[in-house]
């Protein structure tokens, strides 16, 4: 152990307990472990009995250490992680939780659970950094343990999986997210909030009406509140779109309620923003919530694109200060992680949103977001779904979609498959399915949808240019007999239907078009264009910016 | 579905035991195995009642999901069946979602995956061959039939103001007098009038123009003074 590393366990374990904490401090000092987890290119970090005279064996610490500890194991490219390493892992996990919340039923919680989370602080990006990383490890646990089955690792893999089946279950993974919920009281304590920011505004100060929430501590309050948005992912891998997005509800409130993000726990780490907003997007465009799919994606780039104005100008500033000080140009800090893994998200948040509005055109899309989405880096992705193919187009989603999984494995039914192979080592042939990152199903739903939607586009882009058509002239233009297209047209109320439901709002705001058949006539009724109302406003700026020109000539 | 077209609301009904499942059972929002027994039961009550909870039936599919081995076949059929009666709301499509894996591959399920979307691209004559050749599948929920013939007569009233009648026969899969009672007996606030060989629907929001909210967009003041320059 170095003695850099040293100083830097003693700085971290000093951060977190001090009287006094301070939260910038202990961001600092974390921080550090990016540069850190350097030193350790071929190694995993020290345990934690080696490091835990340094802290005096501060128990809650070395659970937090270890933590660490497995996601530099984890996110190290030299390191390959068997299933040992993820038993340990997993185990780590449970401990640090069970300490925060003791009580296994979750019914109440002990004093000693409640003094762990008030000894020790943490920040708001750290308690996202285990949650999100809980949940990563669980997929890839999920995984592993698919291939391990499928005889696709080796035979003494195989048999410690099958050791170890009580690790990373599904149901034990859901629970400590929601027991994390509960204890913090997370969901009160934003309730309040919200309750509070509406009685204020409605009548002038109700307050002393909302009964105060407190949580048990930071620490609890951080976790529970990450748990939120962990559970909002852990539900999409699962494909259970309506539960993500009833979880996070809470926590999507606070962010539209809080003016311009300011103070949000959210905002304390890009890629718990990023993250959020791109598996809620994910969801309502699952359950065909396009609008709010755009929404959501729409709201998303534009936080991110305006951080990174902000960390491009605090480099600037930064470069200025060194280049006066040192008279000659510096080169620009590398990004770091963080803004390297936000950015790879976000070039899928964009990627779906490309697909989502050409299934469902019509919607306003902001200048500098259109100006992206058109952009060089863009330019194959615009061209996959301009293709108006299918397959690119599901292609496309496929390598935009997070990796759904098969969360229960099924152990019988794997040793049983293993018996007709014969031998053991058959590799990962055969039992098609059987494979951990299944999302099988979510793409040919998907696709199937999709199809759906570009023959409605086709024939929405014929009906818009009437405001009445008979079967028979539909049916020359497009070629198809004209009792197709009188089952196309019956097809898409059912789905105009169908978007109006699941969006509880009016056919006007699911797709820009309406009609309805009067014996063999369409009667078309075409949208108030959102980009039409732009019209006026447009020119009448122009009109403003020539008289002003006009004006100054005369001068 | 709250907010649904007048005239076009499946109208079915929460489960009698409905605040107490969701107090006790779906409460705390976990996924344990003994919930599956309770849950089982209250689908049953729902085939008994005609009444239906998707909530509840799609945390008993997830629960399937999570613990394979608890998987039962027949239920999901019927959790599958039950939410094509609440058509066109989505929640045929969410189940498919988190069907289990080994009930992907299963005939009965995929029969019914196939009807389904006859359904929704409305291909009827297919829908009504596969529910001839296959019929003891639909036959987990009583009157099935007669409630999908609603949904796609709601459909039907929601595309055409009228219409030959040849089309609703095919749609609804009944002709002369079952077609001709059927249509006037079942489906209050949906049909106005039955003709010899035309069906008049009744007028709702779908089948008629959109009434057009004009808003005005362009401010007055300012419209004034690019006006006045232009005289100038």
């Amino acid at each position: 152990m170095s003695a850099k590393f040293k100083a830097f366990v003693t700085r971290l374990h000093g951060a977190v307990r001090a009287e006094r904490p301070n939260e910038e401090r202990i961001q600092e000092v974390y921080q550090e472990s990016e540069d850190v987890a350097k030193e350790f290119n071929n190694d995993p970090w020290p345990k934690a009995e080696e490091v835990s005279a340094l802290v005096q064996g501060d128990r809650v610490f070395l659970l937090l250490y270890t933590e660490m500890a497995f996601q530099a194991f984890f996110k190290n490219k030299n390191m390959k992680a068997t299933m040992e390493d993820r038993v340990g892992s997993w185990q780590n996990y449970s401990a640090l939780f069970t300490a925060l919340i003791q009580d296994e039923a979750g019914d109440a919680m002990t004093e000693a659970a409640r003094a762990h989370g008030a000894e020790v602080m943490i920040t708001g990006k750290w308690a996202f950094d285990i949650i999100y990383e809980f949940v990563y490890q669980f997929q890839e646990a999920c995984q592993y343990r698919a291939s391990a089955l499928q005889s696709a690792i080796n035979e003494s893999e195989l048999q410690t999986v099958l050791e170890h089946k009580d690790v990373w279950t599904v149901d034990k993974v859901f629970n400590f997210l929601h027991q994390l919920v509960k204890v913090s009281k997370v969901r009160e304590v934003l309730e309040v909030a919200s309750l509070s920011k509406g009685s204020a505004e409605g009548e002038g100060g109700g307050a002393g009406a909302v009964p105060l929430v407190t949580y048990p501590s930071k620490l609890h309050y951080l976790l529970g509140y990450f748990a939120l948005v962990g559970l909002n992912r852990l539900e999409c891998l699962l494909g259970d779109f309506q539960n993500a997005l009833s979880v996070a509800e809470p926590v999507m409130e606070e962010s539209r309620s809080v003016h311009a993000g300011a103070g949000l726990l959210l905002s304390s780490s890009i890629i718990a923003q990023v993250s959020l907003h791109y598996h809620i997007g994910l969801s309502y465009l699952m359950i065909r919530k396009y609008h709010e799919a755009i929404k959501t994606f729409v709201s998303v780039l534009d936080v991110y694109f305006k951080y990174m104005e902000s960390v491009k100008q605090q480099q600037r500033a930064q470069q200025q200060q060194q280049q006066q000080q040192q008279g000659q140009p510096v080169q620009p800090p590398p990004k770091n992680a963080d803004d390297l893994a936000a950015g790879k998200l976000v070039d899928k948040v964009a990627a779906m949103l490309l697909i989502v509005h050409h299934l469902c055109p019509g919607q306003h899309i902001p200048e500098n977001i259109r100006g992206h989405l058109t952009g060089e880096k863009m330019k194959d992705k615009l061209r996959h779904v301009q293709s108006g193919d299918v397959d690119e187009i599901v292609t496309l989603f496929v390598v935009s979609a997070p990796k759904f999984i098969s969360p229960a494995t099924d152990y019988d039914a794997a040793a049983s498959s293993m018996g007709v192979g014969g031998q053991v080592g058959t590799g990962r042939g055969g039992s098609g399915g059987r494979t951990g990152t299944y999302g099988g199903l979510q793409r040919i739903v998907f696709a199937e949808e999709v199809r759906q939607m570009l023959e409605l586009r086709k024939l929405r882009d014929y009906l818009r240019l009437y405001s009445t058509i008979g079967l028979e002239k539909l049916s020359a233009f497009t070629g198809q007999e004209p009792e197709n297209i009188r089952r196309e047209l019956v097809q898409y109320k059912h789905k105009l239907l169908q978007l109006e439901a699941s969006t509880g709002s009016s056919a006007q705001q699911s797709l820009d078009f309406h009609y309805y058949l009067d014996g063999d006539m369409v009667h078309v009724d075409a949208g108030e264009h959102e980009n039409r109302q732009e019209v006026s406003k447009h020119f009448q700026h122009e009109i403003r910016k020539l008289e002003n020109l006009a004006r100054t000539l005369r001068k | 579905m709250a907010n649904a077209s007048p005239g076009i609301s499946t109208g079915l009904s929460r489960p009698s035991s409905y605040n107490s499942v969701h107090s006790n059972v779906l409460g705390d929002g976990l996924y344990t195995q003994e919930k599956v027994k309770h849950l089982e039961e209250y689908l049953q009550l729902q085939v008994k009642e005609g009444s239906y909870d998707f909530e509840a039936n799609k945390s008993l599919l997830k629960l399937y999901l999570l613990y394979p081995p608890l998987a039962n076949n027949e239920n999901v059929e019927t959790i599958l069946l039950k939410a094509l009666l609440n058509l066109p709301a989505t929640d045929f499509t969410l189940l498919l979602y988190i069907l289990p894996e080994k009930l992907q591959t299963d005939e009965n399920v995929l029969t019914i995956k196939d009807a389904a979307e006859a359904l929704e691209t409305a291909r009827y004559a297919d829908f009504w061959s596969i529910l001839n050749s296959r019929a003891a599948v639909f036959l987990a929920i009583p009157e099935w039939k007669d409630d999908i013939r609603k949904i796609i007569l709601t459909v039907h009233a929601a595309t055409y103001k009228a219409v030959d009648k040849a089309h609703v026969s095919d749609g609804v899969g009944l002709s002369g007098d079952e077609l001709d009672s059927f249509l006037t007996a079942n489906t209050p606030g949906l049909v106005a009038k039955v003709e010899v060989d035309r069906v008049i629907f009744a007028p709702n929001k779908e089948n008629q123009p959109w009434v057009r909210k004009y808003k005005e967009k362009v401010d007055l003041q300012n419209m004034l003074g690019i006006l006045n320059r232009l005289a100038a």
